[in-house]
């Protein structure tokens, strides 16, 4: 069947040529010079190309065909000129990345805030060690940090790895203010402010806690990483 | 195209080429300038066949089964590609005829009493 398609179209252009060869010769005998015999029959055959085409339609997918060719084109060229081949993927990886870093970005910031009325004063406070290593904070120097403290509203610990009520679903279950979920490490609750007490931790992120929070209105937030061991 | 000082000719209707190959294959094989040029004097050269649009045609009347074609020399000693109708096609051929009269004449019906009124 593939063999006899093939042949066919192989044969086409030849028959094609005969066809008009022939009415050419037809309008001659009938009086036409060569020329005007010529135009005549091609003119009443029609458009050759779009012919072949129909006839290779009959056979196979042209465009699938056709698709396959260009694609093979394209490898080839970009075989060709390796260096530009390079630009252009480097062009495109780095176009790529940078539109879908910048509208990630754009999506968070812009269309999924955390629901807090001054998030430019949330801040983490975080302990390091002398050799630059972060610390995990004890619970006396939390302390010491929350009596001390001058410049923040508000401190607030937590230990995401096992505090249940940092966990939005729980916290929402229980219907409790989200500064009520840790009075431990001096939420909210405790102070007897706004509630204003937010954390963040790594396993946790923004989003999470402002879904806890949801319904409390936090208005400043002080991140603290904290040990178990002040929880605990 | 559409200056024609010529007798007025008319486009064949889509779908009906087909069956004009096939009926002028009837009378045997042959090749495809002789099968436009057959449909075009056995019309009274009404019927106005875009000879290219043959080939396609042919294609697909071999795909279908509905024909075959050999090698063989024309008249003038040439080597040609002759098509030959098969007997699936035969059978194609009597049921496409028996659709074309019925579609015709029901055509003709609905037509013919409006040219009678006037």
């Amino acid at each position: 069947m593939k063999q006899r398609a093939k042949r066919l179209l192989n044969d086409l252009e030849q028959e094609i040529r005969e066809h008009i060869e022939l009415a050419t010769q037809e309008n001659m005998d009938r009086g036409m010079t060569p020329e005007d015999a010529r135009y005549a029959a091609l003119r009443k055959f029609g458009n050759v190309t779009r012919v072949k085409e129909d006839a290779r339609e009959v056979w196979s997918r042209l465009w699938l065909e056709q698709l396959g060719q260009d694609v093979r084109f394209a490898l080839r060229q970009l075989r060709k000129s390796p260096a530009f081949t390079v630009v252009v993927m480097l062009t495109l990886a780095v176009g790529i990345g940078a539109t879908t870093a910048i509208f990630s970005f754009a999506d968070l910031l812009l269309d999924h805030p955390v629901a807090l009325r001054h998030l430019d004063r949330l801040v983490s406070v975080d302990e390091t060690s002398a050799d630059g290593q972060q610390a995990l904070l004890s619970p006396a120097n939390f302390r010491d940090i929350q009596v001390e403290m001058g410049s923040l509203q508000n401190l607030a610990s937590y230990h995401s790895r096992w505090h249940p009520a940092l966990d939005s679903t729980s916290a929402r279950q229980r219907g409790r203010r989200a500064g009520s979920w840790n009075p431990f490490c001096g939420g909210p609750t405790e102070t007897g402010h706004e509630p204003a007490t937010i954390a963040c931790g790594a396993e946790y992120g923004l989003e999470q806690f402002a879904t806890a929070l949801s319904g409390s209105e936090p208005s400043v937030a002080t991140v603290c990483r904290q040990t178990s061991g002040l929880l605990g | 195209m559409s200056t024609r000082e010529e007798k007025e000719r008319v486009d064949l209707l889509q779908g009906t080429l087909d069956l004009l190959i096939l009926r002028t294959l009837l009378l045997g094989p042959t090749h495809g300038h002789a099968i436009a040029k057959a449909i075009e004097f056995r019309s009274d050269e009404v019927l106005q066949v875009e000879q290219g649009s043959l080939y396609p045609a042919l294609h697909r009347l071999i795909k279908r089964g509905w024909i075959s074609v050999e090698e063989g020399t024309s008249k003038n000693n040439r080597r040609a590609k002759f098509y030959r109708l098969t007997a699936k096609g035969r059978k194609q051929l009597a049921a496409e005829t028996s659709k074309w009269e019925k579609f015709a004449g029901a055509i003709a019906r609905i037509l013919r009493p409006t040219e009678e009124r006037e």
